[in-house]
């Protein structure tokens, strides 16, 4: 029976960054450096443990390889985000406008605060409310623009950034938020994940858009290393980050 | 630690508090004028109005607060910004009731009367600062915040995304009570809350704010 449940996290005890995980699926793909400026995707270099799966037996696998994990509470969540985890020579990055922030510390939340990719209102909360994998630095602005809107492409544009990001309505009428392209597949494989973790179902207009975004922006050095460091705070990886191609194997998240 | 006011949970559907209420159409214990949105120009539309409870509310010397914010559904305004001007905060001083002033065509928000009742807090958890706090503290932090009411006047602002605490006359304004999204379906970004502040000076021609912050 596919259990997709998040009684197996725990709460920690004072933080500590977690120990390295015990290797779930096979090596990661090492960090390569992007060439021309765009992303490069490499497959694993070893067959993972769930070769041959798909759809529920595979998300059935990836639950029980990436469930796991250390919740770490929200406070330390953003602590971790704005003072390391996003933090590169002393600034965080917006991900959806670019904006970049001078920052040793947690800022002013009307300044810069946390985006839930996969929003609280639906279903990010408990131990999801916390986990990093599905968390970003944003420009607090950009962040209330997004709200709980789904993904989606913008055809009608009512807000837009420089950097790309767009909150408008789709081809269809629905009010959607579309990130920066290089930040489409980042969000892609995060909701594939949270889906994934917490048992929780994509729509599926948003879900073809998602798998659509997860080929256009492949993985990149930064997302993997992002990958990796989570790991050392909370224990598991993302498993959509170290093989993208998981995803076209699932009909249906 | 600042001084704190008595906390007391807003309980949506008790009715012991009269003219406290969300939704619906403002009920006036004065001269009530229907704001306008600084950035698009459209009606406002009504979220909440709380009066002034002696020794529970003090909003002396208004006798109500109403609080509307542009939902225009063409436009993008900053509604979540204390002073974009996309919301307001109608402090109504004693006097002959009246609404005036051009409405939003939309449909108003259900209407939930709202009651006061003794609460509790942790105080000095909710209250730490988050760039100096322990991990202990941290912890204690988000603790404090799941079992705070969600909905509340008095206390201490319970953050759904860090600290936003707007400033006026120079420092930053006083907490005076916030209100969860739910159940009322109140849009304020992704499971948030609305926060009311108001200046600690007083000499300012808008001495009440209001900011609403999601996840």
């Amino acid at each position: 029976m596919l259990v997709r449940s998040t009684a197996a996290t725990v709460r920690p005890p004072p933080f500590v960054p977690a120990a390295p995980a015990e290797a779930r699926r096979g090596a990661s793909p090492a960090p390569r450096a992007p060439q021309g400026g765009g992303d490069v995707f490499e497959t694993p270099s070893q067959p993972p443990r769930d070769e041959g799966l798909k759809d529920k037996a595979l998300i059935q696998a990836l639950h029980e390889a990436a469930a796991k994990h250390k919740d770490l509470g929200y406070n330390q969540a953003r602590k971790v985000i704005f003072t390391a985890l996003d933090n590169h020579e002393g600034k965080v990055k917006c991900v959806y406008t670019g904006r970049e922030l001078k920052t040793n510390k947690i800022p002013n939340s009307s300044d810069m605060n946390v985006e839930h990719t996969w929003p609280q209102s639906k279903g990010a909360t408990g131990a999801a409310k916390s986990d990093l994998h599905h968390l970003f630095p944003t420009d607090s602005k950009a962040n209330s623009q997004r709200s709980s809107h789904p993904f989606g492409e913008v055809r009608k544009v009512k807000w837009s950034s420089p950097s790309g990001a767009k909150l408008g309505t789709d081809a269809e009428g629905r009010t959607v938020f579309e990130p920066p392209p290089e930040h489409k597949g980042n969000v892609a494989r995060a909701l594939f994940y949270f889906s994934t973790v917490y048992g929780k179902a994509i729509p599926p207009a948003e879900e073809a858009v998602l798998k659509k975004w997860n080929v256009q922006d492949t993985v990149d050095a930064a997302e993997l290393t992002r990958n990796g460091a989570i790991e050392k705070y909370q224990g598991n990886r993302n498993p959509f980050v170290d093989d993208a191609s998981l995803a076209q194997r699932i009909a249906d998240f | 630690m600042a001084t704190v006011s008595p906390l007391w949970a807003l309980v949506p559907g008790a009715s012991d508090v009269p003219l406290a209420k969300v939704g619906g159409a403002p009920e006036p214990v004065g001269a009530v004028h229907w704001p306008a949105c600084a950035t698009c120009g459209e009606p406002m539309r009504f979220l909440f109005q709380l009066p002034h409870v002696p020794g529970r509310l003090d909003l002396s010397p208004s006798a109500a607060v109403y609080v509307f914010q542009c939902e225009n559904p063409d436009t993008v305004c900053e509604r979540w910004d204390a002073h974009a001007g996309a919301n307001a905060v109608v402090a109504v001083e004693p006097g002959t009731a009246s609404v005036e002033g051009a409405r939003p065509t939309g449909v108003p928000y259900a209407e939930w009367s709202l009651g006061l009742a003794p609460a509790e807090e942790d105080t000095e958890a909710l209250s730490v600062d988050v760039n100096e706090a322990t991990d202990e503290q941290l912890a204690a932090l988000d603790r404090a915040l799941e079992e705070a009411p969600e909905s509340k006047v008095g206390g201490v602002a319970g953050w759904v995304n860090g600290d936003a605490t707007p400033e006026c006359c120079g420092e930053p304004m006083r907490f005076l009570a916030q209100l969860a999204a739910m159940p009322f379906g109140l849009a304020f970004g992704d499971n948030g809350r609305g926060y009311l502040f108001r200046c600690r000076r007083g000499g300012c021609g808008t001495p009440f704010r209001f900011t609403w912050q999601g996840a």
